[in-house]
């Protein structure tokens, strides 16, 4: 079953899009910063994430670009803004650090699951690639 | 043909007389031992000699002594006998300008021959001389004048561009505030949107504790944006002297019991102990503002101490006024944010991360302001804030206190 973390400090937030994912049949991790999200990262090794971009302790930007330098082995997990911060510098930072996708809040579920959806086709399509080399 | 020479000279002796005598200059020939060979009328007329002076023979000496006592000799005696020394010494012409007594200015060219006589021309150039200096002083004038100007044009260049960074460094805090607040309005609207959602589109059986818990999260999503629209309309306030204090009989310590309460149930994960006991049942305040000052207060105790759960809010009584003290264990500020803390749009760096407008604190300290009161803060990066609050017990000087601290 795909596993999906979610990072937000908005606990509110937060559950209503874990509530929405699990109707969906996926299975969800929830972290309320990018220091809990990493931590998460390590232990469970999601299959992708939901990340908010303004937290405290560790916001997501920052948690991308850790993941990026000190996790190399955590870098191939698609990784999704899921933010209210809407000014381009913010998208373009997020983008180019290889955020899989930036979504901005409020989000239309169903636009939600689609993306999360293509990031599971994606993943399989590369597990078949590899199995055939 | 001798006659004839002769008489031609003495033709010309005469004519040369009568062109010396109409020149307008002064002329003078004297010989080697300094006495008067010849002047013509200009030279007697310019210094006034009388005819005992304009004899042959009369030494120089005489003449500069009875122009010294006339009153038009020349000012400096040295420089006049300089000309001639010079003039005798090149075997030429040679020119000074002599300044007379009289205000007068002379320039004297005199002409040495071989054998020590000397011609010399003496013409009045005083008004020359004034127009020079009168041009000298306008040229003065009008340096100065262009001095000053350029002074007061490179003050204003400085001023403009002191106001212009002043403008610059406003522009950038409103443009982060625009971004701030566009965030701070976005994220209970996804709860509103995500909580609307998520009634629509729930799977199966609905129990009506579900709906309930929906219903409540839009609420106090839409208390939110309330509350946020209302710190920045007061903002707006503030800054057009719009906004009125109207006293009334505040129960403080009720007003502040409850804003804990509210505090406690929006951020479940604090602990908020009160002391309270020692403050007066009243004061004179405006309920609504004060309110405003606390939650924004308790709700910063909360927000930036994610990780600190005990907030204090601790009040009493000092002779007319009292002192509420809202204290946390949080992020703190950093030294050199705290003289910033106050400002419009200011947002510590040590609130990275955390959502805020960085328009709770220029309000809080504003309201308090008008109320007479006063605000102070003790901040420790890394330890935690405290926020110490006096106000003023009874309003004794006027009913209606208004902001016009920005109104031109």
């Amino acid at each position: 079953m795909t596993t999906i973390l979610c990072i937000d400090d908005e606990a509110e937030i937060r559950g209503l899009i874990v509530e929405e994912l699990t109707e969906a049949g996926f299975k969800t991790l929830e972290a309320a910063n990018g220091r809990e999200g990493l931590e998460l990262m390590v232990a469970k090794w999601p299959d992708i994430v939901i990340c908010d971009i303004t937290m405290p302790e560790m916001d997501g930007h920052q948690l991308l670009a850790e993941i990026q330098i000190n996790y190399p082995e955590l870098a191939n997990v698609p990784f999704i803004f899921l933010t209210a911060m809407t000014d381009k510098q913010n998208v373009v930072t997020g983008l180019r650090a290889g955020a899989a996708d930036y979504l901005t809040k409020p989000i239309d579920f169903e636009i939600l699951l689609a993306k999360i959806e293509g990031c599971v086709a994606r993943i399989e399509s590369d597990v078949r690639n590899d199995r055939a080399f | 043909m001798r006659d004839a020479q002769q008489w031609a000279i003495r033709q010309t002796d005469g004519l040369l007389d009568i062109a010396l005598d109409n020149m307008p200059h002064g002329l003078c020939m004297f010989s080697a031992d300094k006495r008067l060979i010849l002047c013509n009328l200009s030279y007697a007329n310019m210094y006034s000699l009388g005819e005992g002076l304009t004899v042959a023979g009369t030494p120089l000496q005489s003449i500069l002594d009875y122009r010294s006592q006339l009153g038009n000799g020349p000012l400096h005696t040295a420089t006049y006998f300089d000309v001639v020394g010079l003039a005798a010494q090149k075997g030429g012409r040679a020119s000074q300008d002599v300044a007379l007594q009289d205000g007068r200015v002379v320039r004297i060219t005199h002409s040495s021959m071989a054998d020590g006589r000397y011609v010399a021309t003496h013409e009045d150039i005083s008004e020359s001389v004034r127009n020079a200096e009168i041009l000298v002083r306008h040229k003065e004038t009008l340096e100065a004048t262009v001095a000053l100007r350029t002074k007061e044009v490179e003050e204003q260049a400085r001023e403009l561009e002191r106001l212009l960074q002043q403008e610059r460094n406003i522009n950038e805090l409103q443009r982060q505030f625009v971004a701030l607040a566009s965030h701070e309005f976005r994220t209970p609207l996804a709860i509103i949107d995500g909580a609307a959602q998520r009634l629509l589109r729930a799977k199966g059986e609905v129990s009506s504790q579900f709906v309930r818990d929906k219903a409540e999260q839009i609420r106090s999503s839409v208390v939110r944006i309330v509350d946020l629209m209302e710190s920045i309309l007061a903002a707006g306030r503030m800054d057009n002297g719009t906004i009125e204090i109207r006293y009334d009989r505040c129960a403080l310590r009720a007003m502040l019991e409850s804003c804990c309460q509210r505090e406690a149930t929006i951020s479940k994960s604090h602990r908020i102990t009160i002391d309270l006991e020692d403050l007066p049942d009243h004061i004179d305040a405006d309920k609504f503002a004060l309110e405003q000052v606390f939650s924004n207060l308790l709700s910063n105790a909360t927000k930036y101490a994610p990780r600190h759960p005990d907030v204090s809010v601790a009040g009493r009584q000092e002779g007319d006024h009292v002192v509420i003290v809202v204290r946390d264990h949080g992020v703190g500020i950093d030294a050199e944010d705290v003289p910033k803390i106050f400002q419009r749009y200011f947002r510590a760096r040590t609130s990275t991360g955390i959502p805020g407008t960085g328009l709770g604190l220029y309000l809080v300290k504003k309201i308090v302001d008008l109320h007479g009161g006063s605000i102070e803060i003790d901040s420790q990066k890394g330890k935690g804030t405290s926020l110490i609050i006096k106000l003023p017990i009874s309003q004794k000087n006027s009913q209606i206190s208004t902001d016009r601290t920005n109104v031109a």
